[in-house]
């Protein structure tokens, strides 16, 4: 199901979210989310499977919980698989903002983009451009640095 | 037959398969050391200054397209067809043009402020909802997470007080 989805180009759905929900923030939203949740979906499901099934099954043996079993396990192997979810998806939510923009809103960077490029304002559309790139770098970054703090504990590859 | 001292492995001695043995890191420090400061301080931040030198070469040779440096300068060996090289500023700016924009725009007018607040609103929502579904669908694959569904309570093959009221 998830490949099916991943295979699909989300982008192409588009016009069908005009459709349902009209523009605005909800298109925006909508959008948004289709892109973004493959890849962290993929690497979720990714993450619980490698959790170590041994470790899980002592700490059930040993009486923990559920909410235990994943605070103490689960989160910690799972950590580098969902930040590297996260990443992908900043980058893919990127997109989504731009074109959801583009398509069908009078506010916000993609709009702004889209005018500046119909009246061929050139250094606006470079200027929205960069800033995109500057706040996915930033954003980036943030999650690397979580990377780095939440992860110190494993050995090194 | 009582072990001798182990020899001390030199680069000769091992066929130079260990390229960190003790003598090479020394010779390679001592080299170091008689470096000039210049030298030094241009290797140690090699990465960096080749970086910022190829970024500002990019923005120069796009400055001159759109200025007609290369043009000009180019004009008496191609003649009229240097003109190629002059590129007009509606079909591509130059990176004085986008700094002056992007001064307007943050600075002066703050129009981008609003149409980033706009954007992010959006952003922050979609990739909020996004994280929260592909979490909440993968939990329940560990049996945790989510509250216990039939098939979680089956899956948890250690518990046998509820594989036997429930997973018949």
């Amino acid at each position: 199901m998830l490949a099916a989805l991943n295979a699909t180009p989300q982008v192409a759905f588009l016009p069908l979210i005009v459709v349902w929900v009209g523009t605005g923030l909800g298109e925006r939203v909508l959008i948004i989310f289709l892109l973004a949740v493959l890849p962290l979906a993929i690497n979720a499901h990714a993450a619980v499977r490698t959790t170590d099934p041994r470790l899980v099954k002592v700490a059930s043996s040993l009486g923990a919980g559920d909410w235990r079993l994943f605070r103490t396990i689960i989160l910690p192997s799972s950590v580098p698989f969902l930040l590297a979810g996260l990443r992908l998806a900043i980058g893919r939510g990127m997109i989504g903002v731009v074109v959801g923009e583009i398509y069908g809103s009078a506010a916000g960077v993609g709009a702004m983009i889209n005018q500046a490029g119909a009246r061929f304002q050139t250094d606006k559309v470079f200027v929205g451009v960069l800033t995109i790139v500057a706040v996915g770098v930033i954003l980036v970054e943030i999650v690397q640095r979580i990377e780095r703090r939440v992860d110190v504990w494993r050995a090194p590859a | 037959m009582a072990a001798g001292p182990a020899p001390i492995m030199t680069d000769a001695a091992d066929g130079g398969r260990n390229s960190m043995s003790s003598t090479g890191l020394m010779r390679a420090a001592s080299d170091e050391l008689q470096m000039p400061a210049t030298l030094r301080w241009y290797l140690a931040h090699e990465r960096a200054i080749l970086g910022t030198l190829v970024v500002m070469l990019f923005l120069i040779g796009w400055e001159g397209l759109e200025r007609g440096w290369w043009a000009d300068a180019l004009r008496p060996l191609l003649g009229a067809s240097a003109e190629r090289l002059r590129l007009k500023p509606i079909f591509i700016s130059s990176p004085t043009l986008i700094a002056a924009a992007a001064f307007r725009m943050f600075f002066v007018t703050g129009e981008i402020w609003r149409d980033l607040a706009w954007s992010g609103v959006g952003y922050v929502l979609g990739l909020g909802l996004a994280s929260r579904s592909a979490f909440r669908s993968a939990s329940p694959r560990a049996g945790i997470g989510a509250s216990p569904t039939r098939s979680n309570r089956c899956s948890r093959r250690s518990t046998p007080r509820r594989k036997s009221h429930s997973c018949r």
